[in-house]
């Protein structure tokens, strides 16, 4: 293009030249033949313009070549240009894809990795020595670097003033030197220490935070200045080395508290769990700790994708009851627990006991996370407790017959009159007595009801008899406290199918509690009441009420309010515990409630007999 | 209907021997002749003669509806009610207890000073019957 403009130019500079000539030499020679007209001078005239043409073209022709060789020379430095910065760009690109490379690569080495990109990088910078540092205050530690052997090692610590980093970390961005000793820095001690001609760095930020600098140094100049190509890759690798420290601390930390919830769960008798129970209704065990060993004889990788291993182990009897209850824990999202027995390999079955609490997951499935434990050694020494109380128990009742058969004979002057003093003693030994007996009764009752050996005479009857009954034999105890019993009873004819002596055990229990905490002169209130098919009766007394840190333990076995209250009111702390057994023997319940200070209210409720079943009875 | 005069109390504790045999003599006025043992009701039964029999049902060895067992084969006890003395017991096992052909059942711990009149109560409601 450029050589036919020039082409074009020179000829038509000939063809001008040349008509410019032929007017002019024209011209001179029309006057010349003018003046002397010979034939000479027209020769001599054309000869002067051939002459004159010619050197015409002749310089034209150098023109040409001249242009054309500047033309060509321009040429060619410009192609000499782009082919450079093609290259520095194919440099820069196959420099930042292989960090890409090494960055999406997962190694967990990660001083590895970062070495790696560090001689990436020194290769595209073509600067020998390249630091990863981390700087605390005035320590310039050494993270990782890639430089010739034996100059420099990773954990090595400097002064942060002997490094160029301090420069870079002044000056806020990247820092680019291409030759030392002729920059203002010249008399850094770090240059007057290694004297490194060439350097280039950045800071690193991890979470936003100052952390360290990436530098790349060389001990000679630059022969070229740093392009701006150079500084973005710098700027560039110190932000991807900025965030793949974040992410590795991020992974640490995680893998930190992975191990930490290993060691302490491989500490803890049974074990820990997540538990997943998913729309489908299958279910696995997303975590669990190696615990699962000794509960299921299981690994957790066993049940990792899916829990019917450990279900397949619940005994048979249990099955249903886990099931249920981990059902009715996803549907109301509350506390799972369970005590159930598992198979052992050997035949036997452990006993476990697990609570867990549910929550609702996005995917519509619930996640528990809880905890398992081996019950059985609690179970056996139950089981020994109670043989222990029932046997002590009867023991004690041999003995405490003779007692207070001796101290009855006694007291009834049997060997003659008493002494006013002695007789006040014997009085005290049998009330004691009668103490004893109560409370050996108590835990007779008790081991009876765990055992499951208590018989109930269970009889439709008509419910009223029942509570008078129950308050007739109540009112001399009452009496003892000033209490006196008032009963309410709205429907007269309410039929309830138990065991009589049990519900005025009951019923007893109930009475003497609302006398016993009541204020002298108070009235216990008894009141009958039927809702639709359940006959209510509520005992309610004006006493001292249930603190509601005592509330949750009144009904557990061996429970008072407190030990005080029990010197001077007395009682097992079973009576509440038994009552509860009795009233569920009997397909009844019982409940309470109470303001400490205004007093108590507990009721029983007992379903109500229909007449067609209580006709059935009466023949 | 006779008078009540001759008891034989059978019971492993001596303690007990000697309360009821206190209560039943001094508070009542009976003749009581104690056993220690089944074994030693049934050697001593036909010297003695009891016109009532008062039984501890839990005794090591022979306990006492064996005891009672035994005695039947061996004597007449048509006339002859015999009484259980046990702890604190359900109606529904008292019922068993008559079942094995006892006449009435004694809670223990007994009280000393009742205890005469109670087994007199008996007495009168085996010869009502």
């Amino acid at each position: 293009m450029i050589n036919q403009g020039v082409n074009r130019t020179t000829h038509f500079l000939a063809w001008l030249g040349s008509f410019l000539l032929i007017l002019l030499f024209g011209y001179l020679s029309w006057q010349g033949y003018q003046q002397a007209p010979s034939p000479q001078l027209l020769i001599r005239w054309l000869l002067a313009f051939g002459v004159s043409e010619l050197i015409l073209l002749l310089l034209v022709r150098e023109i040409d070549r001249l242009l054309k060789r500047l033309l060509q020379q321009a040429q060619q430095a410009e192609q000499l240009k782009q082919q450079l910065a093609s290259r520095q760009n194919n440099n820069y690109q196959q420099a930042l894809s292989t960090l890409n490379n090494i960055a999406t690569s997962f190694d967990p080495d990660w001083r590895k990795q970062l070495r790696q990109a560090l001689q990436v990088a020194a290769d595209y910078l073509q600067l020998p020595i390249a630091i990863v540092s981390k700087i605390e205050h005035q320590d310039y530690q050494v993270l990782v670097h890639s430089a010739p052997e034996g100059l420099l090692q990773d954990g090595s610590h400097f002064d942060l003033g002997s490094t160029y980093c301090s420069l870079t970390l002044a000056c806020g961005t990247v820092l680019a030197i291409d030759q030392m000793s002729q920059s203002q820095h010249a008399q850094h001690p770090c240059f007057r220490a290694f004297a490194l001609e060439s350097y280039i760095g950045s800071a690193i930020q991890v979470d936003s935070k100052p952390f360290g600098t990436v530098s790349f140094s060389s001990a000679t100049a630059r022969t070229t200045p740093f392009s701006q190509l150079e500084r973005d890759f710098v700027s560039l690798l110190a932000r991807w080395i900025g965030s793949s420290i974040e992410r590795r601390q991020y992974l640490e930390a995680q893998v930190d508290a992975a191990q930490r919830l290993k060691k302490i769960a491989s500490q803890l008798p049974g074990m820990v769990f997540q538990f997943q129970l998913k729309p489908d209704g299958s279910s696995c065990f997303p975590y669990c700790s190696e615990g699962i060993r000794d509960i299921y004889q299981l690994t957790p990788e066993q049940v990792k994708d899916d829990a019917s291993a450990a279900f397949a182990l619940i005994h048979p009897d249990d099955l249903a009851a886990v099931q249920d209850s981990v059902a009715s824990s996803a549907a109301s999202l509350s506390l799972w627990k369970s005590d159930y027995r598992v198979r052992r390999p050997d035949g036997d079955y452990l006993w476990v006991t697990g609570r867990s609490m549910p929550e609702q997951q996005p995917d519509g499935s619930v996640l528990w996370h809880g905890f398992i434990s081996d019950l059985t050694e609690r179970k056996r020494i139950e089981r020994l407790k109670d043989e222990f109380v029932s046997t002590v128990s009867h023991e004690l009742r041999t003995p405490l017959t003779a007692i207070s058969g001796a101290i009855g004979l006694l007291h009834g002057q049997v060997f003659g009159a008493l002494p006013e003093q002695a007789r006040q003693m014997t009085e005290l030994a049998q009330a004691n007595v009668k103490k004893l007996q109560l409370l050996i009764n108590d835990l007779l009752d008790m081991d009876k009801l765990i055992a499951g050996k208590m018989q109930f005479d269970m009889q439709p009857q008509p419910l009223l008899p029942i509570i008078q009954a129950a308050l007739r034999d109540n009112q001399s105890y009452a009496q003892q406290y000033q209490v006196s019993y008032q009963l309410d009873a709205e429907p007269k004819d309410i039929w309830v199918r138990v065991d009589n002596m049990r519900l005025q055990q009951v019923l007893t229990n109930l009475l003497s509690n609302a006398a016993k905490f009541s204020p002298p002169q108070a009235v216990v209130k008894v009141v009958l009441q039927q809702q639709e098919t359940t006959a209510l009766i509520r005992v309610i007394d004006s006493g001292c009420g249930i603190s509601d840190d005592f509330k949750p333990y009144i009904f557990s076995k061996f429970s008072q309010a407190d030990s005080s209250d029990s010197k001077t009111k007395g009682g097992t702390g079973l009576g509440l515990a038994i009552s509860q057994q009795l009233m569920h023997k009997m397909q009844g319940s019982i409940g309470f409630h109470s303001d400490q200070g205004k007093g108590s209210e507990f009721y029983l409720l007992l379903p109500v007999v229909s007449i067609a079943e209580h006709s059935e009875a009466i023949p | 209907m006779t008078a009540l005069q001759r008891i034989m109390h059978v019971e492993d504790d001596p303690s007990i021997q000697q309360v009821a045999k206190i209560a039943l003599e001094a508070v009542g006025g009976f003749t009581v002749h104690t056993c220690s043992s089944g074994q030693q009701a049934l050697d001593d039964y036909q010297a003695f003669a009891p016109q009532l029999i008062l039984l501890d049902v839990m005794m090591p060895g022979m306990d006492g509806p064996t005891t009672l067992q035994q005695l039947r084969q061996k004597f007449d006890l048509s006339k002859v009610p015999a009484v259980f003395m046990t702890a604190k017991v359900q109606s529904s096992e008292v019922e068993s207890y008559k079942a094995l052909g006892a006449a009435d059942v004694v809670v223990k711990p007994f009280d000393p000073m009742a205890l005469s009149g109670q087994i007199r109560r008996i007495w009168q409601d085996f010869h009502q019957a």
